[in-house]
């Protein structure tokens, strides 16, 4: 491709991240075997360092009409997430570099790629390229799931991110056409609705990045897609797009008091939805939602400590959700299911791969010494000092849930629970990899969480290892635990074995489990699963199938009709063309009367 | 006892091609009497004596009125004159060899009639008195009613000989009476006088001069068959000897218009005015009955008889707005018009036996058989629907753009959207030819003379149509003399 | 005459590159095998191109001038003149014919196996007349090559097209004629309202009487909304590109389409700029209309050379909301667009017109899977899919973007919406994509497919590069436009001050005007 524009941006002093994997990618379906790992590793270990030595400041700018598109603006804001995404790249790569497909292969590299590109983009126009390219190149690893439902799924995805991103575009445009300033710069949009131009152009961004944010009611992709991806390719997109989308929310919409609701709604419901949720990996991709959540609702906050909060968790929810999501993936590749229902004891033939995932499981439920806990309670706390108290209480209730399904629930039902007989053998050497250093990660941050405060945007004054907050910490889980092994039967969803212990917990946990079931459930599945049906597919479609007639019929069918109806007097006059001479001589005689009526009136 | 009170030399010399035209005429009549067994004699001793008439019509040219009035030469008389005899040779060509595939014997008399048809077309355009139009035209219709049923065997051709005759009678009724109801109004049937009784206002009734106008305009509509009274065309055109039909709706028609337009200009001048709204209504009525019933026809002979109706249509535009752009835009018209004709009849004539090979269908595959041919049709086809860049585009814009210079806008809207309609019937034939399956189509009999006429029309029409500027240049010379 | 530049080469370069293709045409006509034919064509086509390539190279871009101007008398009798010469917006489309010219020749070396020579003959003819289109500076001859397209397409439609080929190829015919003839009309009476000339520059430098304007807009309108095609006038577009051969969709989609849009540039905002500023909100909404009627209609098509038809209605659309922005921004954009719907549908058309060949199907259904039995063929259609959804550092972005944020200077709402048409767009593109490229290998035609071979390739590779090279460098084409379209602004806006509430009540006017016309008639 874009030879020219890689000489442009890249004949400079510095080399952009994404270049390894934009251009180094295409090598890849050249190369064949163990080489082929090898270099796929090379340029995610490259882009890695080359972060590493990216000093602050823009670069990369070039001449594109009348603009200036500067590709890397570096600050302390856009090296973390580099950092964070090229690390997650160097895992994700280890952990799929058993997969043959050229394709796939690829798809992840530019989705990478573009992921870096957005962090890195000094100007929207550059900004909306990677974004897009994001998209695009994430399908495909849906896409290549090859199974019918993978691929209606993908198209929706798509769609998805394609409205998304034109709404973000339209606001783009706005933003230029207003101020005739391209440059990412922050737009926090304020209030309700939008009341003049300049917010409305805010809010259409705003409303861009969240649909990418998965905030609900946009969310309806994401549950959607994640399960139906390969599993390689959900590792990849568990970490990369919601992040991607929190990071340009950081940048150019902090502040925003909407996204304090949606981020704590979202926090919510993610998890209400997870504890309901039989197939692990789509548990586990509701369960990003409610994680996305704290971050949206600390950006929504947009405190000094909110966003060093929102970062720091950012970076350590990629690094464990991948794990989970890698952990799941194995079992799905060993296994070849996810469903919880169909899975269990299999603790026997994959302990490793069963350690790893309780590591995940720990760090996400912010167990103390596990990095989720480092980085959690930043945002929750910030939440505590600005004294919104709401908030701070639905947070907390959140990620008791949090704990209670993909700390416990997950664990519980894949490796304990009622063994399935399944054969199962530990998944291959390069996915195991990738988890240990997953794990090791998890852990590390969680008791080194100092390096992790220095990458932060903001001077940090936070101590996470308090008495009161550990323990606070540890009382939720523990109550949480409590409550589990209570419902545990209940939160079976897919299986209903009465459970008869004394009659509070069964009468309070019917009620919960009627309301969980009935009324939420429905709404999940028939609404805001379905949203796509409802906000893209059947408008559209519908009204298409309908102008279609109308093309053929009306549209066409006046103007053929014109045709015939000429057609229609031809032949009329072709019957007075009767042949017989009297006829002919009684019209000329008609035409002399008149001819002759016309002369006598003319004058 | 002394001539030269009824004529001197000069009108003699004026009308020497009209007398080289009787002589050959009589010496065909005489060659066939003495039974020369020779192959096309006939068509040598017609064609020359034509030659010889455009020579002596170029000759001894002068503008001048001859025998005290009755006869005017100008350059228009003249432009007409080359006209009629380059399309009576052309029938001549076309002639060649085509009574005989059609099992007549080939005689003397054809030829002759064709001579005299010319001289009288002449007459009608030289004339400068409704007398000589008269006669000029009675010259006209009676040969042209034996040409028309000339083969004897064959019925049609008797059915629409027989139809011509009468309602061509009918016209001729009217335009005599019509001249009656003139002379009856100004005292005279000369152009000029009239023309001069007019303005003087010492006109005995205006009521018949206007009748009397009428009615003479009946006559000349039968003639260039003007809706309504152009319902014999079809017919007679579809049951002539196709040599004939091309001879009678090219020569004849520009005869009719030349001689209007005479008679407008000379005799009357300001009358026109108040005639626009009748012309009005006549181009517009011919136009677009001329095409509608083109639409659906399958004969192509008749579709071609429809087409030329129209194109009188297009003509009227031309008398319509009677300035020198109008009639050199006419002038060209004509030309071009002819051009077109002859060469399509030349090719349908080629192709037709033995009353097959005249439908549409009957020209599918043309094009693969005979490329050359097909491309020539093509062109005809072509420039009969006005495309660029061929010679009837140039002219059609003649007519619009003169038209507009007047303000018929809705008139010239009518006539572009005509232009529209009648695109669909000649692409028809294109359709035919290119776009069908093939079909064996009866192959043409290939007379040299023919086929290099066809050629040679075809190049004049690209001609034309590309670099009319030599043709332009004659016919606004003659028109602007006409003022 | 002081807007002209003559030419300054040593040889008549607008004249000789517009009647090469004539002459090989006239050549053509006298060989006999095939084989010699099509060489004989191609080397035409490339002959001229390579014979126009100076143009770009002198071309000088600072200027909105005529260039390389050469004017002969031709019929003093009418007072018209041979007068050619090319702007910063004529000088591109040059390009596109000849590039495109020679690809239609290379694309149908297989297919035409009957009447060979009238193929290329026809293909050069109209070659010819659609280069003599855009560098014509004298309305008589513009109008001459204007109508001149028209036999040979009815030609290549009707003769060489598909199963209901006639029906499309007679439909064809008769639109364009209907919408020309009134043009010609038009152009008549601008002949007399002029002062007797048909100079182009010279009758856009008078200005006349704010109804004439009007009536006069809407005549060249009937003949550029036709050629477009604008809603609802669309219908011939998708009968005359389905049927068509490859060749002659490309064509059709690539050049004919724009000669409209180049009509308005031309004509109707230099000469009518009051009708233009009455009128251009009316435009603005039959344009998005367009987008996105289009879009959907193409949504639910189900032959694939139908599909590529109706998403050009849509992409058209976007052209002329793009021109009627009246600003710099927005008819850059549309002129851009213009060339890069040229290279996009066109190469998809070739595309289609490849697997076509193999397959002798264009139904979506027959296909699937290609990904992976043809993959070669599958890069290119996935390169092309993705330039037409307007991918950025695609060209297609680019003039997307320059167009919309011109709408948005000119009318928020009209912009909103055509933001939601680039959403249908996405749809349908994707969607075509997905059931062509990746479903489960369709068994019907999987016997039948193989991949391109050497020569499709080098058919679809220089289009390819387009894309790229405008997607990334746009400004290697837009440099030749800015001083053009910067005076046709000008224009525009200096010849009538923009009076708000005279434009939203532009349909008053119209009833004002027809009324007047009727009382007139």
């Amino acid at each position: 491709m874009s030879i020219i524009m890689m000489m442009e941006i890249f004949s400079l002093d510095f080399i952009h991240p994404s270049a390894f994997y934009l251009i180094g990618g295409l090598l890849i379906p050249v190369l064949k075997g163990r080489v082929r790992q090898g270099y796929m590793l090379l340029m995610a270990l490259l882009a890695f360092f080359a972060v590493l030595s990216m000093p602050h400041g823009t670069y990369g700018i070039y001449e594109f009409l009348s603009w200036e598109l500067t590709f890397c603006s570096v600050d302390k804001l856009s090296k973390v997430f580099a950092y964070i995404f090229t690390i997650m790249g160097v895992i994700g790569v280890i952990y799929s570099m058993h997969v043959k497909n050229d394709g796939e292969q690829l798809a992840a590299f530019y989705y990478v790629g573009g992921s870096l590109g957005v962090t890195l983009a000094g100007d929207f126009l550059s900004f909306f390229l990677f974004w897009e390219l994001m998209a695009f190149s994430s399908v495909f690893l849906v896409w290549y799931r090859k199974s019918n439902s993978s691929v209606n799924t993908g198209f929706r995805y798509l769609l998805w991110h394609v409205a998304g991103g034109l709404i973000l575009f339209a606001g783009i445009i706005l933003q230029y056409s207003i101020s005739g300033d391209l440059t990412v710069q922050f737009l926090p949009f304020h209030g309700w609705w939008p009341t003049d131009l300049q917010s409305l152009a805010s809010f259409l961004i705003l409303i861009g990045l969240i649909v990418n944010a998965a905030v609900p009611p946009f969310g309806a992709w994401l549950p959607d897609a994640y399960p139906a991806a390969t599993v390689t390719g959900a590792v990849f997109m568990s970490a990369f797009t919601t992040k991607t989308a929190v990071y340009a929310l950081i940048r150019i919409c902090a502040g925003s008091e909407i996204l304090i609701v949606l981020g704590v709604v979202m926090a919510i419901y993610g998890v209400v939805y997870a504890v309901l949720e039989n197939d692990a990996r789509r548990l586990l991709a509701y369960h990003i939602i409610s994680q996305v959540g704290y971050m949206v609702a600390g950006v929504g906050l947009g405190t000094q400590m909110a966003i060093n909060g929102v970062v720091a968790h950012a970076f350590c929810h990629i690094l464990y959700k991948s794990l989970l999501f890698m952990g799941t993936g194995s079992v799905l590749y060993v296994t070849g299911t996810a469903k919880l229902t169909e899975l269990g004891g299999l603790y026997k033939t994959m302990p490793r791969t069963m350690i790893y995932t309780i590591i995940g499981g720990l760090s996400i439920s912010a167990f103390p010494l596990f990095s989720g806990f480092v980085s959690k309670s930043i945002t929750v706390a910030a939440f505590g000092e600005a004294h919104l108290t709401w908030a701070f209480l639905a947070l907390m209730l959140a990620s008791a849930g949090t704990f209670l399904h993909t700390g416990l629930k997950v664990p519980y039902f894949i490796w304990f629970g009622k063994d399935q007989g399944i054969k199962a053998k530990e998944p291959p050497w390069n996915m195991e990899l990738a988890m240990i250093i997953g794990s090791l990660f998890c852990i590390g941050l969680g008791v080194f969480y100092k390096p992790l405060y220095a990458l932060l945007p903001y001077p940090v004054h936070f101590e996470p290892y308090t008495a009161y907050h550990t323990w606070e910490t540890l009382q939720v889980l523990l109550f949480t635990q409590l409550g589990f092994f209570l419902l545990l039967k209940k939160l079976w969803c897919k299986n209903t074995i009465s459970l008869d212990t004394d009659w509070f917990p069964r009468k309070c946990a019917k009620a919960v489990i009627w309301f969980v079931n009935k009324p939420l459930v429905s709404l999940e599945y028939n609404i805001v699963g379905e949203a796509y049906e409802f906000i893209i597919q059947k408008p559209i479609m519908r009204v298409a199938v309908y102008l279609k007639k109308i093309d053929t019929v009306v549209v066409d069918g006046t103007i053929n009709g014109v045709g015939r109806l000429a057609m229609a007097w031809s032949r009329k006059i072709k019957e007075a063309q009767s042949g017989q001479i009297q006829h002919y001589a009684m019209l000329m005689v008609a035409g002399v009367i008149a001819v002759i009526i016309i002369v006598l009136v003319l004058p | 006892m002394d001539l030269s009170r009824y004529f001197t030399l000069a009108d003699i010399s004026g009308i020497a091609p009209e007398i080289v035209l009787t002589i050959a005429a009589l010496s065909v009549l005489t060659v066939e009497m003495m039974r020369v067994s020779r192959p096309g004699i006939n068509l040598m001793v017609a064609a020359a004596g034509l030659l010889v008439a455009g020579v002596f019509a170029a000759q001894g040219f002068k503008e001048e009125i001859l025998f005290g009035g009755m006869l005017r030469l100008n350059k228009i008389s003249l432009f007409f004159d080359f006209l009629y005899l380059a399309v009576a040779f052309g029938t001549l060509i076309l002639s060649q060899g085509y009574l005989e595939k059609k099992g007549g014997k080939p005689r003397g008399e054809y030829h002759a009639l064709i001579l005299f048809c010319v001289i009288g077309m002449m007459l009608m355009t030289e004339a400068n008195d409704l007398v000589i139009v008269f006669l000029g035209l009675e010259l006209l219709s009676l040969s042209l009613y034996i040409l028309v049923g000339f083969l004897r065997h064959d019925v049609l051709s008797n059915e629409s000989g027989l139809k011509y005759l009468f309602l061509g009678a009918f016209s001729t009724g009217f335009f005599l009476f019509g001249a009656a109801l003139i002379y009856g109004a100004a005292g005279t049937t000369n152009y000029n006088e009239i023309a001069s009784v007019v303005a003087s206002g010492e006109i005995l009734s205006y009521l018949y001069l206007s009748l009397g106008i009428g009615l003479l305009l009946i006559g000349f509509a039968f003639k260039v068959a003007l809706v309504p009274f152009h319902l014999w065309s079809p017919d007679v055109y579809q049951g002539a000897p196709t040599t004939v039909t091309a001879f009678l709706c090219t020569a004849p028609k520009a005869a009719g218009f030349g001689a209007l337009l005479n008679i407008f200009i000379v005799a009357f001048p300001e009358i026109q005015i108040e005639w626009q709204k009748l012309f009005w209504i006549l181009a517009a009525l011919t136009m677009t009955i001329g095409n509608i019933s083109a639409l659906m026809q399958s004969h192509v002979k008749r579709m071609l008889a429809f087409s030329s109706v129209s194109h009188a249509g297009y003509l009227v535009l031309g008398v319509l707005v009677l300035n020198s752009v109008g009639l050199s835009a006419v002038l060209f018209y004509l030309v071009v018009y002819s051009a077109m004709n002859l060469g399509a009849f030349a090719i349908l004539l080629l192709v037709e036996k033995d009353g097959k090979g005249l439908n549409f269908k009957d020209y599918r595959g043309f094009a693969t058989q005979h490329p050359w041919m097909a491309v020539a049709m093509a062109v005809f086809m072509i420039s009969l629907a006005g495309f660029p860049p061929t010679g009837g585009f140039i002219a059609k814009y003649g007519l619009l753009s003169s038209a507009v210079a007047e303000g018929y806008i809705w008139l010239v809207v009518i006539a572009v959207l005509n232009t529209l309609v009648s695109a669909y019937y000649y692409l028809r034939l294109i359709v035919n030819m290119y776009m069908q399956e093939e079909k064996d189509i009866a192959n043409p009999v290939s007379g040299v003379l023919v086929l290099g006429l066809i050629g040679f029309l075809a190049v004049i029409v690209l001609i034309l149509g590309i670099t009319p500027e030599f043709l332009l240049n004659i016919t606004t010379e003659a028109a602007t003399t006409a003022f | 005459m002081e807007d002209i530049i003559f030419n300054i080469l040593d040889y008549p370069i607008l004249t000789v590159t517009t009647f090469l293709p004539l002459a090989g045409a006239l050549i053509i006509l006298l060989l006999r095998r095939a084989v010699l034919i099509r060489w004989f064509a191609l080397a035409t086509t490339i002959t001229t191109l390579i014979v126009s390539l100076p143009v770009y190279k002198h071309f000088d871009k600072a200027t909105y001038k005529m260039q390389f101007v050469e004017i002969y008398p031709w019929i003093p009798a009418w007072n018209i003149h041979y007068k050619v010469g090319v702007d910063g917006i004529s000088v591109l489309f040059i390009f596109l014919v000849t590039i495109l010219s020679i690809l239609c020749v290379t694309v149908s070396w297989k297919v035409i196996q009957t009447k060979t020579k009238e193929f290329f003959i026809s293909l050069l003819i109209l070659e010819t007349a659609m280069i003599g289109v855009f560098v014509s500076l004298n309305v008589f001859h513009f109008y001459l090559f204007w109508e001149l397209t028209l036999i040979p397409m009815f030609l290549l439609i009707g003769a060489w097209g598909g199963s209901n080929r006639i029906y499309a190829a007679v439909k064809f015919v008769l639109f364009m004629l209907a919408g020309s003839v009134l043009m010609l009309v038009g152009i008549i009476v601008l002949y007399y309202a002029g002062g007797k000339t048909f100079d182009i520059l010279e009758l856009s430098r008078i200005s006349y009487p704010e109804e004439l304007q009007f009536w006069l807009f809407l005549a060249f309108f009937a003949a550029f909304a036709v050629k477009m095609p604008m809603f609802p006038i669309h219908t011939w577009l998708p009968d005359a590109h389905t049927e068509a051969p490859t060749a002659g969709s490309v064509i059709l989609a690539g050049v004919l389409l724009k000669m409209g849009a180049y009509g308005f540039l031309r004509f109707s905002f230099p000469m009518f700029p009051h009708a233009v500023k009455v009128l251009f909100i009316p435009m603005l909404v039959l344009s998005v209309t367009a987008i996105i009627y289009g879009g959907y209609v193409t949504l639910m098509q189900t032959d694939m050379k139908r599909l590529i038809a109706y998403s050009s209605v849509s992409h058209m659309g976007f052209v002329t909301l793009g021109l009627f922005t009246l600003n710099q921004t927005g008819i850059e954009g549309g002129i851009l667009q213009m060339i890069n719907h040229g290279v996009i549908t066109g190469a998809l058309f070739l595309c289609i017109g490849m697997i076509y060949e193999r397959t002798h199907t264009r139904m979506i259904e027959d296909y699937g899977g290609l990904s992976k039995t043809v993959p070669l063929f599958i890069v290119f259609f996935t390169v092309f899919t993705l330039a037409a959804i307007g991918l950025p550092g695609m060209n297609a972005f680019v003039g997307e973007f320059l167009i919309i944020s011109g709408a948005f200077k000119a009318n928020m709402i009209i912009a909103a919406f055509s933001i939601f048409g680039v959403v249908l767009g996405v749809t349908y593109m994707v969607w075509l994509y997905y059931r062509v490229a990746l479903n489960e290998i369709n068994s019907n035609t999987k016997s039948s497919l193989f991949d391109l071979d050497s020569r499709e390739i080098a058919t679809l590779v220089p289009l390819v590069m387009l894309v790229f090279l405008i997607g990334v460098q746009p400004e290697i084409v837009l440099s030749y436009m800015h001083a053009s379209v910067e005076h046709l602004v000008e224009q525009i806006h200096t010849a009538v001050p923009l009076d708000p509430n005279r434009i939203y009540n532009s349909v008053n006017l119209f009833v004002e005007y027809v009324k007047e016309l009727l009382w007139w008639g």
